[in-house]
């Protein structure tokens, strides 16, 4: 009897050691070695990788680091033979793949997984962007065979409305001012609405249908496009030319706000509109110099005006009063005789308070004979 | 075993802060501040030491008069304000320097306490009436009518009586100190408070700082004028107050001195303050004075004061008797503060409004 309890007491460590020793060697998909992430989200996409790995047998590791890459051991993190590395520091990116995984992720896969990457504000989503990117690659579902069902077989002109958001008499009405606008300034005025970007990421959609169709006008292909995707609730506004002097990142930023809660509502033919009228004002800006804004002008004016005039009447009010009462004796400390006998500073605590900079999903390339903005957001 | 019970204050919000054997340091258990042991009771011997202030004044200030030396002088006491006056029997005073009523008793003057020292008169009559004109200059606010109707309803140089404090201080001043650091990497903004406690301790002097001791004399009127030079004082004789007028005390020495040490406290914290560098910000938390040596001494300084009425109410300017510095309140003409306002709004409106024109142009 009492062997036997013997027996059942040391099985049931051994059952606990080797249960911890299995789940200590879960792998660890994470590094993240400048605390960008916090513990739960570390566990979440751990889990996550685990998934992916189980279903196709290839690690999917991530790692921010601190140093340079050069300085950084590939080894101590991966523990398989086929897996993909999305290595990041502060100012570079790298996709690493090893084993069977190479024939399928080539170098066009490698910015698809970057452009995926990139499009999210939170370090998480990004991360859960890049494995999501990575499973629709190793499942087949290639961008040649989207690209049949993702894009018109021709040039759709500068209205393609394919998610049939609006009524026949707004798209002609919307058509007849894109088109008068894009011959008045040689710039073309796009608006696309469409039901899934497939497996691009929304701003690579927008940037490949303006290439693909040949957009813009003139030699530095002056275009701005507005992009919808129903499924995705994603929307980008892209700039092309030298139009994005004006038509920056900052512009498109300030159109976005602008139109997204028509968006929201689903007023589309509304928001289509603004972005025409708003647009219009940048790329007349880029063009002919933005017209004097005689009513903001004179605003500040006021109250420019008004505010020093009252600091100097104030100061002149104030000669007026003479009358005040001392609080202090500062004049009749006799002189010299401070002494200072005993100076002590402790330190006792200190607080440190951290504030998430703003990751904008925005990105510009400068181009020759002028520059290419794309930026957008949800709606 | 022998264990005392040590309860420590949190520094950071006052809550009681317990041991931590975890971290092996006191932590506070309300706001989780931690701090090292040896911090906090040398943090909390600080806080045992700053305490009440313990200012205690010698006030043995004033004198008899001697037989006969008070007989010279008179009394006048105003009917309708109550102001008592003092002259010599050759001085005449036609109306009260308070409320400008003509004085109708004059009695034989029954001292109480004789000056220890007095400031004579350095500015005359003539200086005074000048520096009036003079304080009008340049000020745009004031109205035109008062400034030409001009006429002063009286002027008076008159003797004030004033208490006068000296004291040799020890202070003793907790600051609290903060200094911030900033940084960032490529997804936060850090920025960092570390607190201090700053004590300073040293010694003071203050020599000569006055109160007003009569009740009828606003004390901001007599702070506004301020400093006298109290190296040109003399020992009090009666032959100074000749031509003047001088007021008795009302208020005694004990009341004054409040106001002192409010005066005394804060230059010896801003003095002390001036130590404390290389902070973000500092603040005094507790201020300890010891007062090592504290006297008090009766004075008579000198003032002219000018009174004048317009539209109904009066104005009373005063100048330092012995420095020239002339202060008074003047009004405000209503209507010219709305028009410099308008006009220089308007002016500096158009001036920025062609700015932008410009920029815009080129």
């Amino acid at each position: 009897m009492k062997k036997q309890t013997r027996v059942l007491f040391i099985s049931l460590i051994l059952i606990v050691l080797l249960s911890c020793a299995s789940f200590a060697a879960t792998a660890e998909y994470i590094t993240d070695e400048t605390g960008r992430l916090f513990e739960d989200e570390i566990d979440s996409l751990n889990e996550i990788a685990e998934k992916y790995y189980d279903q196709y047998n290839v690690a999917l590791y991530y790692a921010y680091v601190s140093s340079d890459f050069d300085d950084f051991d590939v080894s101590a993190i991966v523990s398989v033979d086929d897996y993909v590395l999305l290595l990041e520091n502060d100012s570079s990116w790298k996709v690493i793949v090893n084993g069977s995984v190479e024939e399928k992720i080539g170098y066009d896969e490698k910015s698809r997984i970057w452009d995926a990457y990139c499009e999210h504000d939170s370090y998480y989503d990004a991360i859960t962007a890049y494995f999501d990117t990575c499973a629709s690659i190793l499942n087949g579902e290639d961008l040649q065979k989207d690209e049949e069902q993702l894009f018109p077989n021709s040039n759709p002109g500068r209205l393609y409305d394919k998610a049939d958001i609006l009524s026949e008499s707004e798209e002609q009405s919307l058509l007849e001012k894109l088109n008068s606008v894009s011959e008045l300034y040689g710039t073309d005025f796009i608006v696309i609405a469409v039901d899934t970007v497939g497996s691009y990421s929304a701003g690579g959609y927008a940037e490949e249908f303006f290439d693909r169709f040949n957009y813009g006008i003139g030699e530095s292909r002056n275009g701005v496009m507005l992009m919808l995707s129903m499924k995705e609730r994603e929307y980008r506004i892209l700039s092309n030319g030298f139009i994005g002097d004006t038509l920056d990142d900052d512009a498109i930023d300030s159109i976005g706000d602008e139109i997204v809660s028509d968006l929201s509502y689903g007023n589309y033919f509304n928001a289509f509109s603004k972005f025409v009228t708003r647009s219009e004002y940048y790329v007349n800006g880029a063009i002919n110099g933005f017209p004097f804004n005689y009513l903001t002008g004179i605003a500040i004016s006021l109250f420019i005006g008004f505010i020093a005039s009252l600091i100097t009447v104030s100061s002149m009010k104030k000669k007026l009063k003479t009358v005040n009462s001392v609080n202090e004796a500062n004049a009749y400390m006799r002189q010299g005789s401070m002494s200072l006998k005993r100076a002590n500073d402790m330190f006792l605590y200190a607080t440190v308070i951290r504030s998430a900079r703003t990751k904008r999903s925005s990105s510009s390339r400068g181009r020759s004979g002028g520059s290419r903005h794309v930026g957008g957001g949800r709606f | 075993m022998m264990t005392a019970l040590q309860q420590y204050k949190c520094p950071c919000c006052d809550g009681a802060i317990t041991f931590d054997s975890e971290s092996q340091k006191m932590k506070c258990p309300y706001c989780g501040t931690e701090f090292d042991v040896e911090t906090l009771r040398a943090y909390d011997e600080e806080l045992k030491k700053a305490g009440q202030d313990n200012i205690s004044w010698n006030t043995l200030s004033g004198s008899e008069w001697f037989e006969g030396e008070s007989e010279g002088l008179r009394v006048y006491l105003c009917n309708t304000c109550g102001g008592e006056i003092v002259a010599d029997e050759n001085t005449a005073a036609s109306s009260c320097p308070f409320c400008g009523n003509p004085v109708v008793m004059m009695g034989q003057f029954r001292g109480e306490l004789k000056p220890d020292y007095v400031i004579p008169f350095k500015i005359n009559k003539q200086e005074a009436v000048d520096a009036l004109k003079k304080h009008y200059l340049g000020k745009k606010l004031l109205p035109k009518a008062f400034k030409d109707q001009n006429h002063i309803d009286e002027i008076k140089g008159l003797y004030v009586p004033f208490w006068l404090f000296d004291s040799d201080l020890d202070a003793y001043i907790q600051y609290k100190a903060t200094k911030l650091r900033f940084w960032s990497d490529s997804s936060y903004r850090y920025t960092e408070t570390s607190f201090f406690s700053v004590v300073r301790e040293g010694n003071v002097d203050f020599r000569k700082v006055p109160v007003d001791g009569s009740s009828k004399i606003p004390d901001a009127l007599m702070e506004s004028i301020e400093p006298y030079n109290f190296n040109e004082a003399v020992d009090f004789q009666t032959a100074y107050l000749s031509g003047y007028f001088a007021d008795k005390y009302d208020i005694g020495q004990d009341a004054c001195i409040e106001r002192a040490n409010e005066r005394i406290k804060r230059s010896t914290e801003e003095a002390f303050s001036s130590t404390v560098t290389g902070y973000s910000t500092v603040n005094p938390e507790s201020t300890k004075i010891n007062l090592l040596k504290g006297s008090a001494k009766y004075a008579l300084y000198p003032v002219w004061f000018l009174n004048t009425t317009y539209n109904g109410t009066q104005y009373t300017f005063a100048m330092n008797g012995q420095t020239g510095k002339f202060v008074g309140d003047l009004p405000l003409d209503k209507g010219a503060y709305a028009k410099w306002l308008l006009g220089i709004a308007a002016a500096v409106a158009a001036a920025v409004f062609a700015i932008q024109y410009l920029l815009w142009l080129f």
